[in-house]
This record gives C-alpha cells, structure tokens and sequence, in this order.
C-alpha cells in the first residue's frame, strides 16, 4: 500500500510529477551532454596530438600565409598550394638536418568533391605508401595501399561510406578499398587517401574526359605537405629552425607549437562549456530546492494525516522520498533517450560550432559516463526533497492538519 | 483503555509583548477514562487541539507524561508510539482531509494498509459507511465529495478499528443538525462499547451526550 500510495500520488498530482522529472530530465542531459562534449574534445586533440606528435610540417610560404595552421593540421586537405616535390629530397639530404628525421612523408591534396560517399564533399589526398606514418597509423581494416605504381587502391576514412574491398571509380578511375581508418575525429574521417600514382591516374583521367581540369598538376613532381617525425634525440624546433633557414620557399611549422595552440583553443572551449555547464548546473538546482520545497508543502497535510493514523517519521520520509525518487528516475530515463536520440546530430554541431577535433569516447567511457551523470542527477533530486522532507521531523501533525486546508 | 496526563504542560516559543514563551496549556492533570464520553468546550485558541494533540501522542508535552492503558507514550520510540496511536487510537481532526489520489473506501482502510495488516470484515465497513450515510460513495475520488460527506469519511476512518481511545475535534463543525445528531449517537455509542472518546466541541446540543464536561480557557483545564 506505501507503494500503492506513491503511485497514485504521482498520477493525481501529475504538475508535480512532471516538474520534479523535467528539472531531472534537465539535470541529466546538461551533466551527461557536457562532460560529454568536454571529454570528446580532449579526446579529439589527444588524437591529433597521437597523430603529429612532437613533428614539424612543412608547406610551401603561400600556404602558410594564406591558411590558419590550426586548419592545415585539421584540415588539410583544403590547401591548394604546392610546391616542388624536391623540396623533400632536399630537406633529406640537408647535412644540417642529418641523423635529426626519424619519418618523413608527403601528402597531395588533390580537391574535395561531393559524392554520394558523405554528407560534405570529399577531400582527396595523397599519399606515399612506402613512407607514410600518418595515415597508416589510424588503419582499422586493411592494410597500407600497395607500392605498386599501377595498383589502383583508396582508404576511405571511417565516415566514408565504402567497405573494405569495395570498387568504386573516381573520374573513372576504378579503385578498390584497401582499408578503412578508424574513427580520428578529424577531417580525416571524411577524407580518402589513395597513392601519387592513382592520384595522378585521377588527374589525367578527368582532364582527358573534361570532368574537370586540373590543368598541370603533377602528384609525382608537386606537393602539398611533407609531415616529419624527428629523431628520437633531435629537438623539432631544432629541425623547424633548420629547415627555415636553410630551404626556400617554404615553410615549416612545429606541430608542438600548433598542438600548443590547439591545446589552448581546445582549453578555451572546455572553459566556457565547463563554465556554462556549472552555471546551467547551478540554476537547475536552485529551480529544483525551490521547486520541490514548493511542491512538497503540498504533501505536508498528506503526511500530518498519515502520522496522525500512526504512520511513523520513517514512512512519511521514505513517502515523500519515494515520490522524488520515482519522478526523477522517469526524468532520467527520458533525458537518456533524448541524450541517445541526439548525440549523432550533437556531436556533428559540435563539430562544425567548435571547429576542433572532437572525438567520442568509447562506449564504456560513456557508459560509465551515463551511470555517474544518472547518480549525479538521482542525488540531487534526492537532496532536495531530502531537505523539504526533513521539516516533516519537526512539524506536529495535529497544528498542520488544522492550519493546512 | 484510560488516558492518564499528569503534570502536562506546553510551551511554544513566539514573540509576544512581555515574554517569548507562550504558555498554550498550562500544568494540567487529567484523566479520559474507558467507556465515558468527554466533552471538552472553549473558545478557539484556548488550547484544546494542543492538548488533544499531547493526549494522541502527536506532540511532546513540555512537562510531564501522558499514559495509555499504562503505557507512558513519550517514553516510546517514534516507531513504537507511531504503531501504538495506530493500534489504539481513533483520531478525527478539525479539518476534512485526506489522500486527495486514493477512494473513499481506501481512504477509510488506511489505518490498516499503512502496515499492510489484513482488513476488517466487509460487513463492518458496510455498516460503518451506510450508518454514515456514505453507503454509495465507497468507490468516489474525495474531490467528488461535499464537505459534509468528507468530514463523515474522516468520521469512518477513525472508527474503522473500533479504537479504544476515540479523540474528535469538532467534528461536526459543518454538519446539519440531523448528521450532527447522527454523529453524536455514534460516538456515544463507541463509548456505550467500551472506548474512552473525547469530543472537542462547540455544539451545546453534545452537551447531553456527554458523561463528563470540561472546559479549556487560556491553557487552564476546568471540569464543568
């Protein structure tokens, strides 16, 4: 029957139920929506910064004028400045930079074009399979595209929608998937990356049937990047300096300095979300005392009556607890399906808001996540009835019933 | 089962002119013997509900003890003394009330499903309800009921277990005359069984029901 009570209580005084589970509801998604987003970020830049590491990236100087190397990290893909493909060769073969590289590889952005494959349109991007550490490092199916200059081969990055194995033809090129990367929270999920010589077959193949022209460009002879992964004792900025002094025309960005950066954007936004999130969590929880202070006045004739026919302390407590305690598991399972109904469109928004790597944790992270967010909501719910219930230890009965209707 | 008070007094804390003690019943001796009706008048704020409140349990005197049947009430832990008014006691307070989401039926059961007891024969409830004159409301929702007809439900819930200590707090303040009537036989009649009741009252026709009267004026008890 004590049940029974709770029951039909939240039935009767639907108001009061609703309230009490929408201010959880809310509770529960700003929690478990923010920590979200601030841990996806982190997470995002913990995998960029996996990716470059301590290394330096060096582009042609019209490129590092013209684009934020913020973008040229994330998004490099949009860069349509090359330069001579022997500035590789001579940053190989600079005595000063002798016994420093540990990896050096470079990547040709080609373009990105709308395809049916994903929502946005598609970068191209080349790569050096023989020398590439970037790419082939975030290889969840597959393995690294063949070095045999005729094989026609893609990765698709993991939002491209391609299967490992799969044929599809670019500017009628037929290309088989290789391999399918992992999810990098990067532009990199969007991208596909093939060898010089497939992008070079790309390129011929639409400026001979007039798909579009790339007028001269060569994959062979021109670059977009060389990405370095120094020496395990050399310093970056070492190899940076070197490589700026030294090399014309181009110019060569420490990925630590750009990681610093980012790192900062990164903090920035996880400050104002985590100041939001505070502020949002603090306003939700002064609406809650005072609304469940407000709502359970209304159960305090109720619960003079029911110590009056010999309930004890206990029971009226566990009543008006068990009453919160329902209402907000109600708001808690309606905030997590909205919370799983939009994390796909949340985390595409965040994205593109933010405009940093974003990257969701695993499942187990988020269900731990889940878990704590739903304890964290419970609590408080529980705390504010807790401090309207506590009153009832106080009141006599026989006063409220005669003052309470 | 007799009620003994000895020596009970209560204080309230509340600002006032001369002093912030507020004396609302003061020391007083008492006895609501088994099988008799007490009647207790006297003008609102005198300290009547105060001291039917001392007498159920509901409110620790600031002196002295209240015992029932011998058993010194403020002695007992709130579970004990909680199951103890349960068991023994039948309560009908000044104001109708209520679980606003539960039937007049379940309504009148509640003393026994708060601690999911099994419940009195179905006859007993019929004849409470229909003496009562609520026989057809059984089964309404308490916002489908008059005032007159909640208070009589209020009447039904406290005598359900055929308490041995009865306490009314005007509990014919919105009756007519006939229900008053009615009411006031019924509680005679569970005095006739063996209860001790006591009626706090403004109707001077309960005057004639009753074994012994009392009156309350500024927290002093005085037997009529």
């Amino acid at each position: 029957m004590k049940n029974s009570i709770i029951i039909r209580n939240m039935k009767a005084h639907k108001g009061r139920t609703l309230s009490r589970a929408l201010l959880t509801m809310l509770l529960f998604i700003v929690i478990f929506g923010g920590t979200l987003a601030i841990m996806s970020l982190k997470r995002g830049l913990s995998s960029v910064n996996e990716r470059f590491g301590a290394d330096v990236m060096v582009v042609s100087r019209q490129a590092s004028l013209s684009i934020d190397k913020n973008t040229l990290i994330l998004q490099g893909a949009d860069t349509y400045y090359y330069m001579d493909a022997s500035v590789l060769d001579k940053i190989n073969t600079s005595p000063e930079l002798e016994g420093k590289i540990g990896k050096i590889s470079p990547q040709f952005y080609l373009t990105s074009e709308s395809t049916n494959l994903a929502d946005d349109p598609v970068p191209f991007i080349g790569i050096d399979p023989s020398t590439d550490f970037v790419v082939g490092s975030w290889i969840e199916e597959g393995e690294q595209l063949s070095t045999d200059p005729s094989a026609r081969e893609i990765i698709a990055g993991s939002g491209i929608s391609l299967e490992r194995g799969q044929q599809v033809s670019f500017y009628g090129v037929v290309c088989t998937v290789k391999a399918k990367l992992g999810v990098t929270g990067t532009e990199y999920d969007g991208s596909i990356f093939a060898s010089m010589d497939t992008i070079n077959a790309m390129i011929n193949a639409a400026n001979g049937s007039g798909t579009r022209d790339f007028g001269n460009l060569d994959a062979k002879e021109q670059i977009s990047s060389i990405l370095i992964k120094s020496d395990e004792f050399a310093v970056a900025e070492e190899i940076t300096g070197e490589i700026n002094l030294h090399v014309r025309g181009v110019k060569a960005v420490q990925a630590g300095g750009v990681m610093t950066n980012l790192a900062d954007s990164v903090s920035g936004a996880s400050t104002i979300i985590t100041i939001l999130l505070a502020a949002a969590v603090i306003l939700i929880l002064a609406v809650m005392a005072a609304a469940y202070v407000m709502s359970t006045q209304e159960q305090r004739s109720e619960s003079a009556l029911l110590r009056m026919l010999g309930a004890s302390r206990k029971t009226v407590v566990r009543n008006v607890m068990g009453e919160a305690a329902a209402s907000s598991a109600c708001g808690i399972i309606a905030g997590a399906v909205i919370c799983l109904a939009l994390s796909v469109p949340f985390i595409s928004m965040m994205k593109k808001w933010l405009g940093l790597p974003f990257l969701m944790p695993g499942t187990g992270s988020i269900a731990i996540l889940f878990v704590i967010s739903a304890a964290a909501a419970f609590l408080a719910a529980a705390a504010a009835s807790g401090i309207s219930a506590r009153h009832f230890n106080a009141f006599d009965p026989g006063m409220e019933l005669k003052r309470s209707i | 089962m007799d009620i003994k008070a000895e020596g009970i007094k209560r204080e309230f804390i509340r600002k006032m002119k001369d002093s912030n003690v507020f004396e609302a019943v003061q020391k007083t001796d008492f006895v609501l013997r088994a099988g008799e009706l007490t009647m207790l008048e006297g003008r609102s704020g005198g300290g009547k509900s105060t001291f039917m409140s001392m007498l159920c349990g509901l409110l620790k005197p600031t002196e002295g003890k209240v015992t029932a049947g011998g058993t010194d009430l403020y002695s007992l832990s709130d579970d004990e003394l909680s199951k103890f008014r349960n068991l023994h006691f039948g309560i009908i307070p000044q104001v109708q009330t209520g679980i606003s989401s539960l039937t007049v039926r379940e309504n009148i059961l509640l003393p026994y499903t708060l601690y999911n007891e099994e419940l009195p024969d179905a006859r007993w409830l019929d004849e409470l309800l229909k003496t009562l004159d609520i026989g057809n409301l059984a089964d309404s929702m308490l916002s489908e009921l008059s005032g007159g007809e909640l208070r009589r439900m209020t009447i039904a819930r406290a005598m359900i277990r055929k308490p041995e200590i009865l306490m009314a707090d005007e509990p014919t303040g919105d009756l007519d005359d006939e229900n008053t009537e009615m009411v006031l036989q019924l509680l005679q009649k569970a005095a006739r069984a063996g209860s001790a009741v006591l009626l706090v009252t403004h109707e001077n026709c309960a005057a004639g029901y009753a074994d012994v009267r009392y009156t309350m004026s500024g927290g002093v008890l005085r037997e009529v």
